[in-house]
């Protein structure tokens, strides 16, 4: 198990494979936490990434992973819509916009 | 204009000039490396330009000429004449073509078969054989500009990362491989991590990360994959693409030409215009600060509270407003290398025209001067260029029975002096005689014949800037009869500048221009003269002094007086106004009318170069800073008049041309 909850704070130890979206959805949805920290990750599965930018949690800590520091770090810091450039017209919807969460203003733990 | 459009004129005009000038520098130096790779890049980086606007016979042709560059560069083949002259066409052609889509978006009809006219020779020095008009080649030039719509976006949004890389010795010289990569909605089943694969890629420049949007209403599915990745990379295309090799389905990879000014890190375009709009208001500001420095002088008598505050803040004030000015100035700076670089192709084009052989050289363009002043130049150093291939150079022939080589010599060398921008234009040809030049003088009534008589050599020589005046005895398509010299020199002289020539007749001659590296800011003396004010240069004031009365000797018409051992002849500045001396010194009392102060002036150019010349005033004023703006209207064409500034107190200040006025 590479995802563990203390104290509202989600540690993503070591590579997290695609079966730990599972359980990261769940605590995502479920528990009241807001933080995750990614201080002692590996490789995040695109899953994992997916997930970090559907529900926008704040995240903290520096990946010892230059991958994911220097390419996928930027992407999860920037909460607000401004930090990344989005264009309409492509048909994507970026990291920065509120995620697709009907019924809920927050975007996180309202499924 | 759509500002796309626009920025691909300016850059491609740009990149079409450095080419034609890399190719007028290989056919000196064939084995000039620099050169090969500098036109190599230009061509590239335009042809990538050209597919953006869907200009097939522009992309045909420059991929023509990239496959003969590219082959000098890798060593398959050496620059040579007869390669120069298939390339060079190409290059005017696309020139002829760019202008055409500026004016009528569109190329002219015919283009496409002129491009396979053009390319088929090309692809033969290239090696390539040559392929018909509607083969393949062409397709592929095409689709090689072919430029996705999620590209341009992308780059923009990274242009400061690549910036950042490239300063960082990252290198990008060759071209970028940019990817948009959609993974499969199932892919995780298959065993697929996008993100791993991007790890995959080898020199990432920058990467971008989107999701696409769930359906409307579904639950979100964490094993179904929505993202979009987007990236840049330093790494050649073929290696990008290898890391995909699986999945080539669900990537576009496109090779993208490493943007001019994406390898100029760190530099901005901006609009010239605002940049004027800029120094105009620093110009404005100076007038403002100066006219807080006259009531700050005031203010001890009439505001002794705040005097001295107020002298503090207008000091800092002064310091601050003068260091903005530097700084526009300094922002306004561009090389003659703007300017000088179109005169390779011009030169070799006159002398085609003439049937002449010229070999030319610039040197120093790099040196920088005011924006104004690099385009003010253009007609002068265009119009010497031309008079020294059509009436300098003789034809080969000629050359040949006066033992010189066949091809004549022009040389263009810039530097900087100070101040001021130096530039001379030598030519090794049949040079200008001052014997034939009096002739023309006299013949033309330009000056009478004792004045004639009593100019030397080199002083006659200067006679070719006179209005109207010619030697050539054919008149020449090129260069006219001799309409022009006088433009270079009003036109230099509006600059602030001069020009002057020598010649040794056989040898050759040299025009020599010197003017400033900007026009803004003059310092001024000011003098009075009939209850007047006026301003003088303080370049042309070489002193200042008291002359007594009685030292000054009328001789002849004039007068004169003693400095220094040496005979100055005196002029009064009222009398070459033609002013009415209402006021002369002596109706004041308080100065000492036995004392006449004469400002000594020190002619550049012209006639009497370096001659001192006194001239006298009533009264001499202090000394300030001002922007002189050239007159318009009535004023416009008085000699002697250089230009008008605003003071501090709001009047307005006729600045005088010492040189115009006397000589």
């Amino acid at each position: 198990m590479t995802v563990a909850e203390q104290d509202g704070v989600i540690r993503l130890l070591a590579p997290c494979p695609v079966e730990d979206a599972e359980s990261l959805l769940g605590l995502l949805q479920a528990s009241a936490a807001s933080v995750v920290d990614l201080t002692d990750c590996g490789h995040l599965h695109t899953a994992i990434v997916q997930l970090l930018l559907t529900y926008r949690p704040m995240v903290t800590g520096a990946p010892g992973d230059p991958f994911v520091l220097a390419w996928i770090m930027p992407f999860l810091k920037h909460r607000d819509a401004g930090a990344i450039d989005l264009r309409p017209g492509n048909g994507v919807v970026g990291p920065g916009l509120p995620p697709p969460a009907p019924g809920g203003t927050t975007g996180r733990g309202v499924f | 204009m759509d500002e796309l459009l626009e920025q691909f004129l300016i850059e491609s005009r740009e990149l079409i000039e450095l080419a034609a000038a890399d190719l007028f520098a290989l056919e000196r130096a064939p084995d000039d490396r620099e050169r090969i790779d500098s036109a190599f890049r230009a061509i590239h980086t335009l042809k990538g330009a050209v597919g953006l606007f869907g200009l097939v016979p522009m992309a045909i042709v420059l991929q023509a000429a990239e496959d003969v560059l590219g082959a000098w560069r890798d060593g398959n083949a050496a620059p040579d004449a007869a390669a120069i002259d298939r390339l060079m066409p190409a290059v005017n052609t696309l020139e002829t073509w760019l202008e055409a889509f500026a004016a009528g978006n569109d190329l002219p009809g015919g283009a496409a078969e002129e491009a396979a006219r053009l390319a088929a020779p090309l692809l033969a020095l290239a090696g390539i054989a040559p392929v018909s008009a509607s083969a393949p080649a062409p397709v592929a030039a095409a689709s090689r500009g072919h430029r996705p719509d999620w590209l341009a976006p992308l780059l923009a949004a990274h242009a400061t990362d690549l910036a950042k890389w490239h300063d960082a010795g990252a290198g990008l010289a060759g071209s970028l491989a940019a990817l948009r990569y959609v993974p499969t909605r199932d892919c995780f089943f298959r065993g697929e991590d996008p993100l791993a694969i991007l790890r995959a890629v080898p020199r990432l420049l920058a990467v971008d990360l989107a999701l696409t949007p769930e359906p409307e209403g579904a639950e979100p599915d964490p094993f179904a994959c929505r993202l979009v990745i987007r990236a840049i990379s330093a790494a050649p295309e073929a290696e990008v693409a290898s890391v995909f090799r699986l999945i080539a389905d669900q990537v576009e990879i496109v090779a993208v030409a490493a943007p001019a000014r994406l390898a100029a890190s760190r530099t901005l375009r901006v609009d010239a215009t605002r940049l004027d709009t800029l120094a105009d208001i620093a110009g404005e500001l100076i007038v403002t600060k100066n006219r807080l420095a006259h009531l700050a002088a005031e203010a001890p008598s009439s505001a002794p509270a705040i005097a001295r505050p107020l002298g503090a803040i207008q000091a800092e004030l002064d310091r601050l407003v003068g260091d903005m000015h530097r700084a526009i100035m300094r922002a306004r700076m561009v090389p003659l290398s703007q300017t000088t670089r179109r005169m390779a192709r011009l030169v070799r084009e006159t002398a085609g025209q003439l049937g002449k052989e010229v070999a030319f050289d610039i040197s120093g363009d790099d040196t920088e001067a005011d924006r104004a002043i690099v385009e003010a130049l253009f007609e002068p150093l265009l119009h010497l260029l031309r008079n020294a291939v059509d009436h300098g150079i003789e034809p080969p022939d000629a050359r040949s029975a006066a033992g010189k080589p066949r091809a004549g010599s022009i040389r263009l060398e810039v530097r900087r002096d100070g101040d001021q921008i130096g530039l001379t234009v030598t030519d090794d040809g049949a040079g200008v005689s001052p014997v034939r030049l009096r002739e023309s003088a006299q013949r033309r009534g330009i000056l009478d014949p004792d004045t004639i008589d009593r100019l030397t050599d080199e002083e006659a020589l200067q006679l070719v800037f006179m209005p109207g005046f010619s030697t050539a005895t054919a008149i020449t398509e090129v260069s006219g009869r001799g309409v022009g010299l006088d433009a270079v020199r009003s036109t230099i002289e509006a600059l602030g500048g001069r020009v002057t020539v020598s010649s040794t007749e056989q040898f050759g001659s040299s025009w020599r221009m010197a003017v400033p590296e900007a026009v803004v800011l003059r310092a001024v003396m000011l003098v009075e003269t009939g209850g007047q004010v006026f301003g003088v240069p303080l370049a042309a004031v070489a002193e200042t002094v008291l002359v007594p009365a009685d030292r000054i000797v009328r001789i002849g018409d004039g007068e004169a007086f003693v400095l220094r051992g040496g005979t100055v002849p005196l002029l009064r500045l009222g009398a070459l106004l033609h002013l009415k001396l209402v006021k002369q010194a002596a109706d004041r009392p308080d100065e000492a009318p036995e004392r006449v102060k004469v400002l000594v002036v020190q002619l550049a150019g012209q006639l009497a170069e370096g001659q001192p010349v006194g001239v006298a005033v009533d009264r001499l004023g202090e000394r300030m800073d001002i922007a002189i703006r050239p007159v318009g209207g009535l004023l416009a064409g008085m000699s002697g008049l250089l230009g008008a500034g605003v003071m501090g107190d709001g009047s307005v200040l006729l600045v005088l041309d010492m040189a115009g006025l006397i000589g």
